[in-house]
């Protein structure tokens, strides 16, 4: 057993109760994906955090939260339906999409990179033209050895994110960027992608809705591709 | 409190928008949902709209949840934690410290004769908890009641890093043991 191994092993209790920082999350997620008995160790632990959930004494809330319950389910719940007409046109609609599948996989390779580029500079441009904006809103922060700022620009719905010191994510993973409304909900604010050669990563969030509806920003870690809600540890989070 | 035996049919049931299952489930619940807001959040009143929020979600969320992945607990909990947790957040207060009331004087809320041997394992970490040496149980506490990282409350308490490290580690072991011990 060596040093590393043994140190990591250290980690695995931090982890369980999701105390440890990003750096050494990161390390430790990269190491167990080759080593048996962290995950086994881990599990256990997991056990006692899920436990430490329910370890407390039942507190009944007031008999009057049950009664305001009740009249805000009253309200109609939004429902999804389709007519057979709609589930028609959805499907040819697929499957011209299928059909055309291959070639745009070829397409999309070859422009892949091209984009990535192309999407860096919007960002790195976007943020020194909000820094230059007076009404921008400029909040620095500093987490797990992560420092950097968020510009905020509420009129045009905009956010740049400049983190430094995030390093890579590990093999299979991606950080996620979330926005965060009034009530805690997420909102997928795409992903950021760090350089390994850059020291520095930049990324520009467009709010699909008015920005004013949000309240913060922050990151997982999560699998390739990202998630439709936020599933990995905690990296980042800033109120704004 | 008694397991519910169709649990999962009222869960399904909620889902497909019954308001009677739902608040079969928000009884059996509530009180737990509500001692986790309250632990977290301190505030009776806070507590009061996170265990509110936390049961919408439910209600609007239902679908999501699959009992092959874990318990409705756990789950209904999981949520709980975060919705406290953002609210914590949003309100930027000082972390709670450990409570001190006396666990012996908190624990007879729960009925003897409605005890499960689940609900008793629980009852059993809270002690198990309570147990531990103050300067354990407060990191434990801080990292997952308050969500704080090491560094923060090596920060927040004036500790060096690797003391909090160390006291973590040892309260997390000493409750890893009695709790496997329990399961066999």
């Amino acid at each position: 057993m060596d040093d590393s191994h043994i140190t990591f092993k250290e980690n695995l209790s931090a982890y369980a109760l999701g105390a440890l920082d990003v750096d050494e999350t990161i390390a430790l997620e990269s190491h167990m994906q080759t080593c048996e008995s962290c995950r086994a160790e881990l599990a256990e632990y997991q056990r006692v955090s899920a436990g430490l959930l329910s370890a407390l004494p039942p507190q009944p809330p007031r008999p009057a939260l049950k009664r305001i319950l009740q009249k805000r389910l009253a309200a109609p719940r939004p429902q999804i339906k389709f007519s057979f007409g709609q589930i028609a046109i959805t499907g040819a609609f697929i499957l011209l999409i299928a059909l055309n599948v291959i070639s745009l996989l070829q397409i999309y390779s070859l422009k892949q990179q091209q984009a990535e580029l192309n999407n860096q500079h919007y960002s790195e441009q976007t943020a020194i033209a909000m820094l230059a904006y007076p009404g921008t809103q400029q909040i620095t922060f500093g987490q797990n050895k992560i420092s950097g700022s968020l510009l905020v620009d509420k009129t045009r719905n905009l956010v740049a994110v400049i983190a430094w010191n995030l390093p890579p994510a590990p093999a299979g993973k991606t950080y996620q960027m979330w926005l965060i409304d009034a009530k805690g909900d997420r909102t997928s604010g795409g992903l950021l992608t760090p350089d390994a050669d850059q020291p520095f990563v930049t990324a520009v969030i467009t709010s699909p809705g008015p920005l004013t509806n949000f309240t913060g920003l922050g990151v997982t870690l999560e699998p390739s591709g990202g998630s439709p809600q936020p599933t990995g540890p905690k990296i980042l989070r800033v109120d704004f | 409190m008694d397991p519910l035996s169709n649990e999962l049919s009222l869960i399904q049931r909620v889902a497909e928008g019954d308001q009677k299952a739902f608040l079969v489930l928000y009884d059996h619940y509530a009180p737990r949902v509500h001692a986790l807001t309250l632990r977290i959040l301190g505030n009776e009143m806070m507590a009061e709209e996170a265990t509110q929020d936390t049961f919408l979600k439910f209600w609007s969320r239902a679908r999501l949840y699959l009992s092959e992945r874990g318990s409705f607990l756990v789950w209904l909990l999981t949520i709980a934690r975060r919705t406290a947790l953002d609210r914590l957040r949003m309100e930027a207060r000082r972390p709670l410290l450990s409570d001190s009331k006396d666990p012996e004087t908190i624990w007879p809320l729960l009925s003897d004769g409605e005890q499960n041997s689940e609900e008793a394992r629980w009852q059993s970490l809270y002690f198990m908890l309570h147990d531990l040496p103050d300067e354990q149980r407060q990191v434990i506490e801080l990292a997952y009641y308050q969500s704080m990282s090491q560094s923060e409350i090596s920060a927040e308490l004036g500790w060096p890093l690797g003391t909090v490290k160390t006291r973590m580690r040892a309260g997390m072991e000493a409750l890893r043991r009695a709790w496997l011990k329990d399961e066999h």
